[in-house]
């Protein structure tokens, strides 16, 4: 084979080329982001969500009744005229439901928030402070936690005693931090013994900056993956407590309270059960789903 | 010497989201019987790849052996093996060691029931004889006190004695071949000592056939009768050690033995390889290691080198070798190297 | 067992101590272990208890107040005399404390007079634990079984159909899987009886509804774990040694990828019991769980208390037999307290 001369001239290596990274850099977020748009299911349930939101938001302006309102309509299926049917006393169950969901939802988030808010504090207080005070604060979360949580929800729903939305929220919030602090305490005290955290104090960085750019950021994901996964479980300690008799009463209403006054007319009028136990199962797997894809997003690592 | 295993244009490419990673990209050698083999390169290099594709140990992985390689060993042609043969040969007729010592036990099981298990399957005995003959196993690893430790877990031995044991396992059916990826890695300097002083001394015990794969050009130059330097999957320089420690002719071999600290070579600065390994995603064109080769020339981005026999013993893949290019003399002090034979 | 290869006594026999120090012992420490842990139990079921107590006299209206609305002042006083309601809190504290220690008595229902609330818990947790206990169980290797074939067929056929039964499973409420069940199996097709209690056959719909939950959790862990650990350089070693697939995960994947899922054994043992009365009630049967919220819409004291520390006792028993088998699995688990 002949080759030209000129291709044997030595022109050493290619700097640029040689030191070229692949892919573009992003952030963190940014890069979440696009995984999770990336990820169909995720985003589908998404959608949902937000629309079983809207809905419990405006429901009753949209079907045009209100959930109180009663009239001789009783017990119709489902038509263009009362889309979800109505119950024994002719309220438009499509109202019902959305206005139901604004409690269930309302418990759900709001649950889910303040449990993992101060299970947050609480289990990076305790990683931080360490020592005693760690020792002190662990036992009273294993405390806590070794009392069977729905006791602890009956005995308190009963004890305040007024059936409303503050008093199960106050319940179910009471013995829901425990695995907050415990799952925040130890991401802390991973992250404190972590090389890099370690190579930053040995630079001499302070402790609020390790705290921001270190601690915040990289316990946050755990977080937010956990609320996400808390807020399908409240809803369903919700219903569960509702649909037994010991949770929301009337005059308000939940998606448990509904399902449970549809079970008993459940072998005549079957759809009065169907649509809360529909928004139930929806609005828990949507979060679940939501939370899945959330989590591969926010941790490529658990990636499956 | 007789021909243990020949390895002919083997390729092997992982399917992943972004496209199949091209690890290994038709490299072809043999190993005699007997014989130690060292394979050489820097992280991601293929060398581990390579080993694993010996034994098809890409089961459930993205990996795959692609269409047109060839591998024989003594006699049977492993490609075409059924999933039961397979199963047969891997272990009984080429044992391994893995790089990490603390990951390759099952942290569950005593070390005398995993070192039984080979036997077990292979040799069709009992759990409880097994057991009996994992015992002298580990003493012939000279581990202290084997009929005590058959019955400990992995977490209660050192990482030395953990590799030992994981040598134990890969020899227990007495196997022809035996390949050692990285055995010494992981592992503390006096340890990496003795665990080499181990093998080698296995290996003019039990006769067994060694691959050595390893980025540590000085433990090759103690263990190995011969040496390929592989760069992003294809095999770049191959010969015998004293054709590498001494008469080395790839730019590359010569960027890995300018990178070991040199004794008398104090208050200079230690050579370092700038840039990384082409992405192995991509097709590689002209010379792999074309972008951070001092001699690159225009030819190297544009064509693949052919391999160019310098004796009955040594080859070399790079442009340098034709004549039409200039003539670069070997960078390496020679007075200052001593292939320590 | 490996736990039983490294008792005590034996390592000493044959002159372990020199070579394991660690394993000195283990045996006596298991046993030490246990019962720290068995104080520690006590401890919480004595707190539980207590706040309980003082809890449950925060609630307005007593078991009285229904019963003796009607009848005269005198017979109202000897009622709540006769209960030992008229006395402070802390003295009824005090008593029921003292009924406990000296005579292992957990007094007596107010709203059933006669019935002893020891009595009452035994007769009736059996049905509880009959459809409970085995609902966990067939829903721990049923998941088991179904997230190690999801994991090992990932991204497959069976993967997917296995993800969303597992995603159903933990997004349907047990309440209204129970009630679908009911509609369709014993009133669509009667292939069931509707309620009751008494045949094989009435325990088999509330069983299945209760599995569901902790299967399609098992499921999600074992998934997980399993995928976790074929990633590991054992597994690949236990290949090179010419073990076939289905060898290595009967010997080494089950084994290690089990322990998340037994971390949540416990705690969902005691959520199947504690959340059993919902089923309970759907189905009609006489289980402790209908029981226990009868006795809360009742009042009825002595019978919450008791039940309170019946299902406070299942669950930390249960976190401790979970515990004890994690350290049995795993040979990793050091116990704590360890001076080594």
């Amino acid at each position: 084979m002949e080759y030209s001369e000129e291709l044997f001239t030595i022109i050493g290596c290619d700097e640029a080329q040689g030191e070229k990274i692949g892919r573009p850099q992003t952030t963190y977020w940014k890069d979440a982001w696009r995984r999770l748009r990336q990820n169909k299911v995720a985003i589908f349930a998404m959608i949902i969500l937000i629309l079983i939101i809207f809905l419990s938001l405006f429901g009753s302006s949209i079907c045009g009744y209100d959930h109180t309102k009663m009239s001789m309509d009783m017990n119709q299926t489902p038509s263009l005229k009362h889309w979800f049917g109505t119950d024994k006393l002719g309220r438009d169950l499509f109202a019902r439901v959305f206005a139901g969901g604004r409690i269930s939802l309302m418990i759900g988030i709001l649950g889910a928030l303040i449990t993992t808010v101060f299970g947050s504090v609480y289990g990076s207080i305790s990683a931080f402070v360490g020592g005693t005070v760690d020792a002190v604060m662990m036992r009273i979360v294993e405390i806590v936690s070794s009392i069977p949580y729905l006791i602890v929800v009956i005995m308190l729903s009963l004890m305040l005693n007024d059936s409303g939305v503050g008093s199960i929220l106050l319940a179910l919030c009471i013995v829901g931090w425990c695995q907050t602090a415990r799952l925040v305490r130890g991401q802390v005290l991973q992250l404190v013994n972590s090389d890099y955290v370690i190579a930053a104090r040995t630079l001499g960085v302070s402790n609020w900056k390790i705290i921001t750019r270190h601690m915040i950021p990289n316990t946050m994901s755990v977080i937010i993956v956990n609320l996400t996964f808390r807020i399908p479980s409240y809803i369903f300690s919700e219903a569960f407590l509702s649909f037994v008799g010991l949770g929301i009463s009337s005059p308000n209403t939940s998606w448990g309270m509904l399902a449970s006054a549809g079970k008993e007319t459940m072998l005549f009028y079957p759809y009065q059960m169907f649509f809360p136990a529909l928004m139930i199962a929806l609005t828990m797997l949507s979060f679940t789903l939501f939370g899945d894809g959330l989590r591969d997003a926010l941790d490529p690592k658990l990636r499956r | 010497m007789e021909r243990l295993l020949e390895v002919e244009n083997l390729r092997v490419s992982f399917h992943t989201y972004a496209g199949d990673v091209k690890a290994v990209r038709g490299i072809s050698f043999g190993v005699d019987k007997g014989e130690t083999l060292a394979l050489v390169g820097e992280s991601g290099c293929g060398k581990s790849v390579t080993a694993k594709a010996l034994m098809r140990l890409f089961d459930r992985t993205s990996g795959e052996i692609l269409e047109g390689s060839k591998i024989r060993f003594d006699g049977t042609d492993v490609m075409a093996l059924d999933k039961k043969a397979l199963h047969a040969f891997r272990g009984s007729q080429i044992g391994m060691i893995f790089q990490d010592p603390m990951t390759s036990l099952d942290p569950t099981m005593t070390i005398g029931k995993q070192v039984g298990e080979t036997l077990v399957i292979h040799k069709g005995i009992s759990m409880r004889d097994a057991e009996a003959q994992a015992v002298e196993l580990l003493r012939m690893v000279e581990i202290p006190n084997p009929e005590e430790r058959v019955k400990a877990y992995p977490h209660q031995l050192s990482g030395g004695m953990r590799q030992r044991v994981v040598i134990a396992t890969a020899l227990a059916c007495n196997p022809k071949l035996l390949i050692a990826d990285e055995p010494t890695t992981a592992l503390d300097v006096t340890i990496q000592a003795q665990v080499l002083d181990l093998l080698r001394d296995l290996k003019v015990r039990l006769g067994t056939a060694i691959i050595l794969v390893t980025h540590d050009l000085g433990i090759v130059a103690d263990f190995s009768d011969r040496i390929q330097v592989m760069y992003a999957g294809q095999i770049v320089e191959e010969g015998t050690k004293n054709d590498i420690f001494k008469r080395c002719l790839h730019p590359y071999t010569w960027a890995l033995l300018r990178s070991i600290p040199q004794e008398n070579a104090t208050g200079t600065t230690l050579y370092s390889l700038t840039g990384t390994p082409p992405d192995l995603l991509l097709d590689i064109h002209g010379c792999p290691f074309a972008s951070r080769c001092e001699y690159c020339m225009q030819i190297c981005r544009q064509k693949m080198p052919e391999r160019t026999e310098c004796s009955g013993t040594h080859a070399v893949s790079c442009w340098l070798m034709h004549p039409m290019a200039p003539k670069v003399e070997c960078p390496i002090p020679r007075g200052g190297d001593d292939a320590r034979e | 067992m490996p736990f039983f290869h490294t008792v005590g006594w034996k390592q000493k026999s044959h002159g372990f101590e020199s070579v394991f120090p660690a394993e000195i012992g283990k045996g006596r420490k298991m046993i030490k272990y246990i019962l720290r842990r068995i104080l520690y139990m006590l401890l919480v079921l004595f707190i539980v208890t207590t706040i309980t107590f003082f809890l449950m006299h925060c609630i307005p209206g007593d078991p009285l107040t229904a019963l003796v609305q009607k009848l005269p002042e005198q017979t109202k006083i000897n009622y709540y005399a006769k209960y030992g309601l008229d006395k402070p809190v802390i003295e009824q504290y005090l008593v029921f404390l003292k009924g406990i220690f000296t005579e292992g008595t957990l007094g007596e229902s107010i709203r059933f007079p006669g019935r002893q609330v020891l009595d009452t818990i035994q007769r009736y947790a059996g049905f509880s634990s009959e459809i409970g206990l085995v609902a966990v169980l067939i829903g721990f290797v049923v998941g088991i079984i179904l997230g190690t074939v999801s994991a090992i067929k990932q991204n497959r056929l069976p993967d997917k159909i296995i993800s969303i039964i597992a995603i159903l499973g933990i997004s349907l409420p047990v309440f209204l899987l129970a009630s679908l069940f009911q509609y369709l199996f014993t009133v669509k097709w009667p292939l069931f009886p509707t309620l009751g209690w008494g045949t094989p056959a009435h325990k088999i719909l509330p069983i299945l509804c209760m599995s569901f939950s902790p299967l399609a959790t098992y499921t999600r862990y074992m998934r997980s774990s399993v995928l976790d650990v074929i990633n590991q350089d054992y597994i690949t070693m236990a290949e090179a040694k010419g073990m076939s697939f289905s060898q290595v995960v009967r010997r080494h994947v089950l084994r290690n990828s089990i322990l998340p899922s037994l971390t949540i054994l416990g705690p969902n043992i005691a959520d199947v019991f504690t959340g059993s009365f919902v089923i309970e009630s759907i189905f009609a049967i006489p289980g402790l769980g209908s029981y226990y919220i009868t006795a809360v819409n009742d009042r009825d004291f002595p019978m919450i208390i008791g039940c309170a520390m019946f299902y406070t006792g299942i669950y930390i028993l249960s976190l401790l037999l979970v515990d004890i088998l994690y350290v049995i699995i795993d040979p990793r688990i050091r116990l704590t307290g360890d001076s080594n």
